[in-house]
């Protein structure tokens, strides 16, 4: 026997789940392999054998089972309700809440706050800028618009408080 | 005529309570069976497939029908079988490995055996009990494999998707179970 044993596929064989070149491949083997048809007709009478009986196992009481099954599903058998429905964390609704804000605030003057290149400039300037520590002034200021004023600003100071 | 299992799973979808009733009548057994195919302990098996149930009732919608609903709803409990054995309870699976070490017969006599009528039958249950008792040694997916083939009469390729393998690898398991159980029942040498 210089041919390769089938093995693997003589279960799908005994099915009928072979088709076509492999089908007559195993077919053609069994023909000539004296071991492995053997081992066919051993798997086909312990498969039969095992068909024929459920395995023993300790079965529960069903009765008891689909009573706790309906338990479990009163507590945690809900269907989840969609993405966009479900209630949001306080912190993340808040924080959602602001982002909106925002955003319309940004549009309303007229630059979303990635709305183009020159607007991430200014904003680039303005974080270069001390203005923390010049808030009183900044606060009276429209920011986006009079950037010369806020690049001017530690002169300003002084000169106010000075 | 009895609605099919997909009809079944579209209607728990639409959330008939009904439909799930009849679906959970329908696999109790079988899922309970398999779990226990996989993880040999009765309390882990009904609790994990009460929790498939859970997930069926939950996720009935996302069935598509592309493939069948058993070998949908078998993918769900094994899973759970696997997540189940992987969360520990390792001394369970310590002590399982010592009782079926301890002899052929002593998992057995534990389990009640299926309704024997006396006389002729008594042999053939004997050569039942023999089989199903070489089964113990297979490893889990050679035991669920076996079972899905001889209890549901799943094709390999639905075996394959229910294990989560190749077909080529559910092949290898249901050709390792079964040698293993040949060389058991005629006590060949390994």
């Amino acid at each position: 026997m210089t041919e390769a044993h089938v093995e693997s596929a003589l279960v799908p064989c005994l099915r009928g789940e072979l088709a076509g070149d492999e089908r007559q491949h195993v077919e053609r083997h069994l023909a000539a392999c004296a071991s492995c048809r053997a081992a066919a007709a051993d798997f086909q009478a312990i498969l039969e054998r095992l068909a024929t009986a459920p395995p023993p196992v300790v079965e529960p009481d069903w009765v008891r089972y689909r009573a706790e099954l309906r338990a479990r599903l009163g507590t945690s058998g809900e269907k989840p309700r969609a993405w966009w429905l479900r209630p949001l964390p306080i912190g993340l609704a808040a924080a959602a809440a602001a982002a909106v804000i925002l955003t319309l605030a940004a549009t309303r003057e007229g630059r979303g706050p990635n709305g183009d290149l020159a607007a991430l400039d200014d904003d680039a300037l303005a974080v270069g800028l001390d203005i923390i520590d010049n808030r009183a002034i900044v606060e009276r200021l429209d920011l986006l618009e009079d950037l010369d004023v806020i690049r001017d600003l530690d002169r300003l100071a002084d000169t106010r408080e000075g | 005529m009895e609605p099919s299992d997909e009809a079944l799973c579209a209607r728990v979808a639409a959330g008939e309570d009904a439909a799930f009733e009849q679906l959970v009548g329908r696999y109790q057994r079988r899922a309970y069976r398999l779990a226990w195919s996989i993880l040999r302990d009765a309390e882990g098996a009904r609790d994990v497939s009460q929790e498939a149930f859970i997930r069926l009732f939950q996720t009935a919608g996302g069935f598509a029908g592309r493939a069948r609903f058993s070998t949908w709803f078998y993918r769900i409990v094994v899973n759970l079988s696997v997540d189940h054995r992987r969360k520990g309870r390792w001394w369970r699976q310590v002590f399982a490995r010592g009782e079926r070490s301890d002899g052929d017969g002593n998992a057995l006599d534990e389990h009640p055996a299926p309704t024997v009528d006396p006389g002729d039958a008594l042999e053939r249950e004997r050569a039942l009990a023999d089989v199903w008792a070489a089964a113990e040694a297979l490893s889990p997916q050679q035991r669920a494999a076996l079972l899905l083939q001889v209890q549901d009469d799943l094709p390999t390729k639905d075996i394959a998707a229910v294990l989560g393998c190749s077909e080529a690898t559910a092949r290898v398991h249901l050709h390792r179970a079964l040698s293993a159980l040949r060389r058991t029942l005629r006590k060949e040498p390994r």
